[in-house]
């Protein structure tokens, strides 16, 4: 494993030591963004993907799009890591970190709708047992 | 010079491979090739003495030939990429060895396409259709990923509906809740919540 972070701050140890795992990410040097020197824990992608996550989870409060908003917001990065990975095309950061964005957040928006609807159906079943 | 590891052309300044991340190894100007993608090169020697040595790029199915003459190191053309089964190709290794007493026929399997990675388990679980679709048609090829995409579907329709269900459930027992508190409290108390 590599031991990216080597300062004794225990919040940022912790930090780099899930992030990664949960993203299941691989930490190149070459597709990740470093601060003052300081490689981040997780890649572009993954990154963005996280922000991306989070607001989705906060916004959904705020905004419910219908469901082919989320689904298509998916589709860029689907289609950076295509095109990488077959057309050999090496993607850049800033496009990893925007397309993560939008990855991320179309998920949890997806996520959080199903969950919605699958809570709503349970919620009216158990208002007609009760009533 | 090109990556030990995956073959990929890299410039002379470059400290990591761009390909595959591995740190880049100057080579010596007497060094053989040697313990690289092990199991999968093989070295032979022509009549001139050079030796050459096939490497395949793990993961992409693209085979070079390095040739060492005099130090200097070159990408020779790609030389034949024949698919044929593992065990075939092991066979054909083996008689070859007891027939001339050298190693390498100039073929190899491309275990490239077989890596049964992770990565078309993650595919399969995003996207089951997919994953059952690569499942049925790698499934007598490249049996490793084909079962890699196959338990990723499996596991991707496992997950959601057992999310979609458990959700559902928290929902009958919380309007339960609160359909029930707001009964009691309304039967004891008068009270309208």
């Amino acid at each position: 494993m590599k031991d990216l972070y080597q300062g004794d701050n225990r919040a940022m140890r912790a930090c780099y030591k899930w992030l990664p795992i949960f993203c299941g990410c691989h930490q190149r040097a070459d597709r990740s963004f470093f601060v003052k020197g300081q490689q981040m824990p997780v890649c572009a992608r993954c990154e963005g993907e996280l922000i991306g996550m989070i607001a989705g989870l906060i916004l959904i409060f705020f905004v419910r799009p219908d469901f082919w908003v989320p689904a298509v917001l998916m589709v860029p990065m689907i289609a950076d890591g295509l095109i990488q990975n077959l057309g050999h095309v090496e993607s850049t950061n800033v496009r990893r970190l925007v397309t993560g964005l939008l990855f991320g957040y179309g998920l949890m928006t997806l996520i959080a709708k199903v969950a919605i609807l699958c809570f709503s159906y349970g919620w009216s079943i158990g208002e007609g047992i009760i009533n | 010079m090109y990556c030990r590891n995956c073959g990929f052309e890299l410039k002379d300044n470059d400290k990591t491979c761009p390909g595959c991340g591995s740190p880049v190894v100057p080579l010596a100007a007497d060094a053989t090739p040697q313990g690289r993608v092990a199991g999968w090169a093989q070295k032979e020697s022509d009549a001139a003495g050079a030796t050459a040595e096939k490497v395949a790029a793990p993961g992409t199915g693209k085979k070079y030939i390095y040739v060492y003459d005099d130090g200097k190191e070159y990408k020779s053309q790609k030389f034949e990429e024949v698919n044929i089964p593992k065990d075939q190709y092991e066979e054909e290794i083996k008689s070859e060895k007891k027939a001339s007493g050298t190693s390498g026929s100039g073929r190899t399997y491309s275990t490239g396409y077989d890596s049964g990675s992770a990565g078309w388990g993650i595919l399969g679980c995003c996207f089951p259709i997919v994953g059952l679709i690569l499942f049925l048609v790698w499934k007598d090829d490249k049996p490793k990923n084909a079962k890699s995409a196959g338990v990723g579907a499996l596991m991707g329709v496992i997950l959601v509906v057992v999310f979609m269900v458990l959700t559902t459930i928290l929902g009958i027992g919380t309007s339960m809740y609160y359909f029930g508190i707001k009964g009691l409290t309304n039967d004891w108390f008068g009270i309208d919540i």
